[in-house]
């Protein structure tokens, strides 16, 4: 598959753990989960690992997946820059 | 607390309290009776009510199905896993037994970071099919599962589907682990379908036994428990309680008989029910009540007094005293000292019977009530029946009853309903505010409250002699 053509499977994919955060699952697993082909799921992991959406556990002879939620920064203290304005 | 309560109405009270903590309980059940429902209503209560926070294993599912699904009964799973109070994991079986194996791996990891305590796994049937090949191999990881959730003191329920229903098998499961709920949909009113949850097995425990009626409800599962109606908040301390002697059977009856009450022991010929009359009536005659006695044929004044002698109390002190009173049927010699206790109408036809009941018998317990004194009547039935026929009992012991009642007198009346006809005793069973059904099947003695003033049926309860006082207890 070219570049394009992997965005929607990436999307799918992303939006399976966003959705099911604690959802730990292999390649094949998450063929299924997905209704797609693990050739066409493998380059989507890959890619969504590098991004740091997706973390691997266990060794790369039997990887399983896990999401992996956005660092959110809730409360930020701007007060020394307010003054120094 | 020995027991982790599940908050589920119902519930807890067949548990005795809740699932005892660390074991580990099978929930078992065809597709639609609520098994998943019941699994998170467990998490969910365990965590909100009790501060216990919990995990859900799902094999199948996805969780946001759950979430969705769960959001109708009001329950925000997902809130509670941003505050680290729940996970809802879903992965494979034998991710699960191999990361549940392995040394910190992501089972342990889990469970340290949210401090859990109670665990829902959905659903072990598919651990068995890891190795379909070996059964052996099957009853290991089930094992296994077992060993390490009790390492992990969690408090667990595994659902299962639906077993074999057929008796000759028994499902290995079955043996090790601790418990095993089983719900049910059964046909009802042929067109509607009705859902039951019985608890087969609890180690530890001491469970209401039965299928007991649930309904999936707005707040979830919501259990009815079997046997009752709509019982009456009662009072089991109240002076309107009256001790039976039997301290199992006050327990069942709520504190004890009602006052003022009109109870029947139905008993089939082979059962022993003189220790149970015998100890309600030593007990009535401790507490100072006046005491009415119907004699049958079988029981004599002397036969009553040995017994009495047994539950520590002395009958001729009391004829003496004059609490004690007797309608004779028969011609039987009697000593001198009980003469002025008894009344003998065996002379006496039913109308003219009917009479000294009305104007002379009547009289003197009503001229006793006015001085506070308390009545307690053991009428014989059976010696009724045979003496003065059916038809007598029809036409008139509707009215006796009734008068007792409104004199504020307790009556407990001895019958045997298989003797007497199926009319005859569902007529006799209407006249009853409560029915005390004693039984003998095979080699056992069986005793079970049928109709209870406060709604309440008992289960069968088994009669176990005892060496001392009261003789007798219910198991």
């Amino acid at each position: 598959m070219v570049n394009k053509e992997l965005i929607p499977l990436q999307m799918e994919c992303t939006m399976l753990f966003q959705s099911n955060p604690y959802m730990i699952e292999s390649p094949e697993g998450i063929s299924i989960r997905l209704g797609r082909k693990v050739e066409d799921i493998l380059p989507i992991i890959d890619l969504l690992l590098k991004q740091g959406i997706l973390q691997l556990l266990g060794d790369e002879a039997s990887p399983l997946y896990r999401y992996q939620e956005p660092r959110v920064i809730q409360d930020i203290d701007l007060s020394g820059e307010v003054e120094s304005v | 607390m020995h027991t982790a309560a599940t908050g589920i109405t119902g519930l807890d009270e067949i548990l005795g309290g809740g699932i005892p903590r660390g074991s580990a309980i099978i929930a078992e059940g065809a597709p639609g009776t609520g098994k998943t429902t019941l699994g998170i209503q467990f998490l969910y209560n365990g965590i909100h009510d009790y501060g216990e926070n919990g995990m859900f294993i799902t094999f199948e599912e996805f969780p946001d199905q759950i979430y969705t699904d769960m959001n109708r009964f009001g329950w925000d799973l997902r809130a509670l896993e941003r505050q680290n109070q729940l996970r809802v994991i879903s992965l494979s079986p034998d991710t699960l037994i191999d990361q549940m194996l392995t040394p910190n791996g992501l089972f342990e990891q889990m469970v340290n970071e949210i401090d859990c305590k109670r665990i829902v796994i959905d659903s072990i049937s598919l651990l068995k099919f890891l190795n379909m090949d070996s059964e052996i191999k099957g009853r290991q990881i089930l094992y296994t599962l077992r060993n390490i959730l009790r390492k992990f003191k969690l408090t667990s329920l595994l659902i299962q589907e639906q077993s074999n229903l057929d008796s000759n098998h028994v499902p290995f499961e079955h043996f090790i682990f601790d418990g095993l709920i089983r719900l049910s949909l059964k046909k009802h009113l042929q067109l509607f379908r009705q859902r039951t949850l019985e608890v087969l097995k609890m180690r530890g425990s001491s469970i209401i036994e039965g299928e007991h009626i649930y309904r999936i409800t707005e707040i979830g599962v919501y259990v009815i428990l079997a046997s009752k109606t709509v019982a009456d908040i009662q009072d089991a301390q109240s002076e309107f309680r009256l001790k039976t002697g039997i301290s199992s059977l006050d327990d069942i009856l709520g504190g004890g008989l009602d006052k003022a009450n009109i109870y029947m022991l139905d008993t089939n010929s082979k059962a022993n029910y003189r220790n149970i009359i015998t100890s309600i009536l030593a007990e009535r005659i401790k507490a100072g009540d006046q005491l009415l006695t119907i004699l049958s044929s079988i029981q004599s004044i002397e036969e009553l007094a040995a017994l009495l002698k047994l539950h520590q109390v002395d009958l001729n002190k009391v004829i003496e005293e004059q609490k004690m009173y007797f309608i004779e049927h028969y011609n039987r010699p009697i000593s001198p000292d009980w003469k002025n206790a008894v009344f003998h109408v065996n002379d006496l036809e039913n109308d003219k019977y009917n009479h000294f009941l009305r104007y002379e018998l009547y009289p003197q317990i009503k001229n006793d009530l006015k001085h506070d004194k308390k009545w307690f009547v053991y009428y014989d039935l059976n010696a009724i029946i045979n003496e003065r026929g059916t038809d007598y009992v029809l036409r008139n012991f509707a009215s006796e009853t009734a008068y007792a009642r409104s004199m504020g007198m307790t009556v407990l009346v001895l019958c045997n309903f298989k003797e007497v006809g199926i009319n005859v005793a569902s007529f006799l069973e209407r006249s009853c505010n409560g029915v005390l059904k004693t039984w003998v099947d095979g080699s056992y003695q069986y005793l079970q409250i049928t109709k209870a003033s406060n709604g309440d049926i008992s289960k069968p309860y088994l009669l176990e002699n005892m060496k001392e006082s009261p003789y007798i207890r219910l198991i």
